[in-house]
C-alpha cells in the first residue's frame, strides 16, 4: 500500500489556472482531470462546479484540502539578461460538504479560492517601477441548493459571499541622493457578493452540466498605501504622503461551463468541458487617494474574454484505487500590448494526474500533481508601461485532500 | 535543461515516475535564450565619439566621473560589444565633484546637486548648490591617449580642428586642453580635436556637434556685447566646418552616425519659468497699474513679466514665445517683484523675438546640413530635434515616466540643457535604433532605468 500511496502521490491530477488569475485547483479531481468535471458528479466539490451536480450524488460527502502553486517565469528584457520570478509560492485550500435531505432535495457548502494571483519579483529587477510584488487572494463561501426536477434533470443554485485581500508594491521613480528609489506598497481588503447556478441532466451513460457563475465585484475601499523611503524634500513640499488611504477594486470575472460526462466502461469515464471566461469586465485598474488625488493611477488591463477546452478521465484501477488524468488549453485572456509582469500570461496547456485511494470506514486520501506550461509570450510594444520583453512560465501545482463519504 | 537531463534516466517499468519525478523535484526553471547580437554592415571595433558636452556626458554643469560612465558613448560602446565592438577608453576624471561651468550661478565649479532649503516666502524647498572643484581633475593626461570619447563641453563645429581649442588659458577649452596629446607648450603648435581622433583609426564615429554653436549665444541672453564666444556661428562657417569634419572622418570611407540639433526651448534652461510667470491678485494689479508706464497693464491672474529692453532705458512687457533663462533667480521672481515695473528682468536673461528667431533659424540651417551631409555620406541620422520635440509630451519606459520639464522625473540634469544618466540612455537608445536601421544592427537597447536620474534631497 506505500508504494501505492506513492505512486498516487507523484502521478497524481491536473491542474491549475485557467488563464488570467482564475486557479483551477478547486479540488484533487478537478486539478487531476485538467479542470474537466462540469458533467460529473464525483464528490462534493460539485457544488461549486455545477450546484445541480449535488442532485446526482448518491451519498454525503465532506471533502477538504489544500493546493500549493509554484509558478517560474523567466523574462527577457529587450536590452538582455534574463530575469527569474523570484520563488513565490502560494497555496489554496477548499471545503465541500453535501447532505441529501429527502429525495428531491440536496444541501451542499462550498468554500474556496477560485481567483488568486502570487508574482513577485526581485527589488532591484528591471521592471521594479511597474511591479515588485502583486497578490491577489480571495475566499469565496457559497451555501447551495439542489433540487431534482426528476430523473433526468436537477438544477441548483447558491448564492456567493466572496472575501478577497490584495497587496500590490512596486518602486516609485523618485530617487534620493544615494540614487535609491522611492517605495510604494497597496495593501486592501474588500468584499462582493454574486451567485451560482447550475442544470444537470443524466441519460443513460451520458450525462451534461450547465453552470453559470456571476462575476462578483471587489470594492477595496480604505486601503493602507505606505509609502517608504521617499526624498524627505517631496514629503515636505507635499508631493508624497508617508502613507494614506486608498481606494481600488477588482472584478472577478463569470464563468459560463458545459460539460458532457460519459462512463465509457465498468472502470472508465471521461468528461470534456469547455469554459467560457467574461475577463472583459477587467478593463483597468483603478487606484484612487482621495487625500492625494494627483497620485490617482488608471492602468489599462484590456483583458478579454477567454475560451478554455479540457478533457480528463478516471479510471477505476481497483476497488479502493482511482486513477484521474486530463489535459486542458486555456486561452489567455491578455491581449498584445498589456502582457504585463504582474501577470505575465500566456495561452497555456494544462496537465494534470492523480488518484484517490480508498481507506477505511468512508475515508479516502487523494492526491494531484498539474503541470502548466504557458507559451513564450513576446511583447514589443506594452501600450500602458512601456515595459517590453519575452515571458516564458511554467506552473507546477501540488494538491492533497481527505474524502470523507456517509 | 532539467527535462533532458533527468528524463535521460530510462526505464521500461518506470519512466512515467521519474518524468514525475523530474517536473516535481527539479521544480525546472524556463529559460530564454537571449538573441546572437550581430553588428550588420557596421565594424564597431575603433569607435570614435566626437562632439561637445553632450558626447562627454557632462551634466549638473560639470564633467564628473558618474557623468562620464553614462555618457551616451559609453552605453553604446557597452552595445557594440555585443557585437564586434572593441574597447571604449574615456579621459576619466576621478570620483568626486568634477569639474566645469555652472550656467546658472555663471561661475567656475564642480558637479550642482540639490539640497533642502527654506525660500524666501518661509516654504520648504530645494535650492542648487555647487560643488567645489578637484583641481587634479584639470591636470594634463593627454599622454595617456588616445581616447574614444572625444566630446568636450563648450565645443562648437569649428573647434574641432582649432589648434587654438587645446591651448590652456582663455582661448583655449580646458576639457580638450586636458586631454590634448600637444597642448602646445613646447612647440607652440597645440594639436586638434580631429588629429587626435584619427590616432585612433576609428572604424565608427558618432558625430554631434552645433549645439554649442547656438548655445553660448542663448545663454547670454542674445547678447554678446563683443564676446566673440557668444555668437552664433554663421551658417556659412558652420557649413564649411561640417565639410571638413565629415571629410576627414570618412576618409576610409568610415562608417558613423550624424545627429542633429535640439531646439533650446526644448530644454527646461528656457522653458521653465514662463513668459508670463507673474500672478497677481486684482489689488496687486490695481496698484501697479497705477505706477506703470504707457503701454504696460497688468490684470487679475497671469500677467507677462516686465523686461528691460536691450541698451537699458526702456522697459516692456513680454510676449508669448519670448524665453526667460533658468539664471534669473527665483527668490527674486517670487519674492521681491523682479519681473515687475519697479525691478524688470535684464534684457539679457531674456531671449526676445528676434534672438529666438535667430537661434531657431541657426538651428533649422545647421539641421539641413547635418542632414545633407549625412544623406550624401550614407551616413545613420539621429534626428534628435524630433526626439526632444516628442519627450516634452513624456516618456514611459519600463514604467518609469519621465518629462523634459525640470527637476521630478526630468532627464535634464540640474544644468537644464545636459540630459541626466537615464536621459544619455534614452538618447543611446535612439542612436542604436538609428544605427540598426541604417546598418542591419541588431543590439539591444539599454536599460533606461539602470542610470541614474534626479536625485532629491
Amino acid at each position: 500500500m506505500k508504494k501505492v500511496l506513492f505512486i498516487c502521490m507523484i502521478l497524481f491530477p491536473l491542474l491549475i489556472k485557467a488563464g488570467g488569475y482564475q486557479i483551477n485547483t478547486q479540488s484533487q479531481k478537478g486539478l487531476s482531470m485538467g479542470g474537466s468535471v462540469t458533467g460529473l458528479a464525483m464528490d462534493a466539490s460539485v457544488a461549486f462546479y455545477n450546484p445541480a451536480g449535488l442532485s446526482a450524488l448518491d451519498s454525503n460527502y465532506f471533502n477538504i484540502g489544500a493546493c500549493l502553486l509554484m509558478p517560474k517565469t523567466a523574462f527577457l528584457g529587450p536590452y538582455g539578461g534574463t530575469e527569474q520570478l523570484s520563488a513565490k509560492s502560494f497555496s489554496t485550500f477548499y471545503l465541500y460538504g453535501n447532505y441529501i435531505l429527502n429525495s428531491k432535495f440536496t444541501l451542499g457548502l462550498s468554500v474556496n479560492t477560485p481567483f488568486g494571483l502570487g508574482t513577485k519579483w526581485e527589488d532591484n529587477w528591471s521592471g521594479r517601477y511597474v511591479t515588485q510584488e502583486a497578490r491577489l487572494s480571495t475566499l469565496f463561501i457559497q451555501p447551495t441548493i439542489a433540487y431534482k426536477v426528476n430523473e433526468r434533470f436537477s438544477v441548483g443554485v447558491g448564492p456567493v459571499i466572496v472575501t478577497g485581500n490584495t497587496k500590490f508594491r512596486k518602486a516609485l521613480n523618485v530617487l534620493n541622493q544615494d540614487g535609491s528609489d522611492g517605495q510604494l506598497e497597496l495593501k486592501g481588503a474588500g468584499n462582493g457578493f454574486g451567485f451560482n447556478a447550475g442544470v444537470f441532466g443524466r441519460f443513460g451513460k451520458t450525462s451534461i452540466g450547465v453552470s453559470y457563475r456571476s462575476e462578483v465585484k471587489l470594492d477595496i475601499e480604505n486601503g493602507d498605501a505606505v509609502f517608504s523611503n521617499i526624498p524627505i524634500s517631496l514629503i515636505w513640499n507635499g508631493s508624497f504622503p508617508n502613507s494614506t488611504k486608498y481606494n481600488s477594486s477588482i472584478t472577478l470575472p463569470s464563468v459560463i461551463s458545459l460539460g458532457v460526462g460519459r462512463v465509457l466502461s465498468d472502470k472508465l469515464t471521461a468528461n470534456i468541458d469547455f469554459n467560457f471566461t467574461g475577463w472583459s469586465v477587467m478593463d483597468s485598474l483603478v487606484f484612487t487617494y482621495p487625500e492625494y488625488p494627483e497620485l490617482n493611477t488608471s492602468s489599462a488591463r484590456k483583458l478579454e474574454n477567454s475560451f478554455a477546452i479540457r478533457f480528463g478521465a478516471k479510471y477505476q484501477y481497483s476497488e479502493r484505487m482511482q486513477f484521474r488524468g486530463g489535459i486542458g488549453y486555456e486561452q489567455s485572456p491578455v491581449p498584445d500590448g498589456y502582457v504585463n509582469p504582474e501577470l505575465p500570461d500566456a495561452d497555456k496547456v494544462i496537465l494534470g494526474a492523480g488518484c484517490t485511494y480508498k481507506l477505511k470506514k468512508g475515508w479516502s486520501l487523494e492526491g494531484s500533481f498539474a503541470f502548466e506550461d504557458l507559451r513564450e509570450r513576446k511583447e514589443e510594444k506594452n501600450k500602458q508601461e512601456n515595459i517590453n520583453g519575452t515571458y516564458k512560465s511554467y506552473i507546477y501545482v501540488l494538491g492533497l485532500g481527505v474524502q470523507y463519504q456517509f | 535543461m532539467c527535462w533532458g537531463l533527468a528524463c535521460n534516466i530510462n526505464s521500461k517499468s518506470g519512466i512515467g515516475m521519474l518524468v514525475a519525478l523530474c517536473i516535481f523535484f527539479a521544480g525546472c526553471k524556463p529559460n530564454l535564450d537571449e538573441p546572437k547580437y550581430t553588428s550588420g554592415e557596421a565594424d564597431f571595433t575603433s569607435y570614435l565619439a566626437i562632439g561637445n558636452g553632450f558626447t562627454a556626458g557632462y551634466m549638473d554643469n560639470a564633467l564628473t566621473l558618474e557623468g562620464q560612465l553614462q555618457s551616451f558613448p559609453n552605453l553604446l560602446a557597452n552595445q557594440f560589444k555585443l557585437a564586434n565592438g572593441g574597447p571604449f577608453k574615456q579621459p576619466l576624471v576621478n570620483a568626486g565633484n568634477g569639474f566645469g561651468y555652472d550656467f546658472i550661478s555663471q561661475l567656475t565649479s564642480g558637479k550642482t546637486v540639490l539640497v533642502n532649503a527654506i525660500n524666501c516666502a518661509g516654504q520648504d524647498d530645494v535650492d542648487l548648490k555647487s560643488l567645489s572643484v578637484n583641481d587634479d581633475d584639470r591636470k594634463w593626461i593627454g599622454n595617456q591617449g588616445p581616447f574614444n570619447n572625444m566630446g568636450f563641453a563648450g565645443a562648437k563645429s569649428f573647434n574641432l580642428y582649432s589648434q587654438l581649442f587645446g591651448k590652456g588659458g582663455v582661448t583655449g577649452n580646458p576639457f580638450f586642453f586636458r586631454v590634448a596629446s600637444d597642448t602646445g607648450a613646447s612647440s607652440g603648435l597645440s594639436s586638434t580635436v580631429l588629429g587626435d581622433a584619427a590616432m585612433l583609426d576609428p572604424t565608427f564615429f558618432t558625430l554631434w556637434i552645433g549645439g554649442s554653436d547656438v548655445l553660448w549665444y542663448a545663454l547670454a541672453g542674445g547678447e554678446p556685447n563683443g564676446n566673440q564666444f557668444s555668437t552664433i556661428t554663421p551658417v556659412s562657417q558652420f557649413d564649411a566646418a561640417i565639410d571638413t569634419i565629415i571629410s576627414k572622418l570618412t576618409s576610409n570611407n568610415t562608417e558613423g552616425l550624424v545627429a542633429n540639433i535640439p531646439d533650446i526651448e526644448d530644454f527646461p534652461f528656457f522653458s521653465t519659468i514662463p513668459y508670463n510667470g507673474l500672478i497677481l491678485t486684482q489689488s496687486q494689479a490695481d496698484s501697479l497699474n497705477l505706477l506703470s508706464p504707457p503701454g504696460i497693464s497688468f490684470q487679475a491672474g497671469a500677467n507677462p513679466y516686465v523686461v528691460s529692453n536691450q541698451g537699458g532705458g526702456t522697459i516692456r512687457q513680454m510676449k508669448k514665445g519670448e524665453l526667460l533663462l533658468l539664471s534669473i533667480k527665483r527668490d527674486s521672481l517670487l519674492c521681491f517683484n523682479k519681473g515687475t515695473p519697479q525691478r524688470p528682468i535684464e534684457s539679457f536673461k531674456v531671449l526676445d523675438s528676434a534672438e529666438v528667431l535667430n537661434i531657431r533659424n541657426a538651428i533649422q540651417s545647421y539641421n539641413a546640413k547635418l542632414r545633407s551631409v549625412a544623406i550624401a555620406k550614407g551616413l545613420a541620422y539621429a534626428d534628435m530635434n524630433a526626439f526632444f520635440k516628442s519627450l516634452s509630451k513624456g516618456y514611459v519606459f519600463n514604467g518609469a515616466h519621465y518629462s523634459s520639464a525640470y527637476l521630478k522625473s526630468s532627464v535634464f540634469s540640474l544644468d537644464g540643457v545636459h540630459p541626466n544618466g537615464r536621459g544619455y540612455a534614452i538618447i543611446a537608445n535612439e542612436f542604436i535604433r538609428s544605427i540598426n536601421a541604417k546598418y542591419g544592427s541588431n543590439l539591444p537597447p539599454v536599460d533606461v532605468n539602470a542610470s541614474t536620474g534626479v536625485l532629491n534631497p
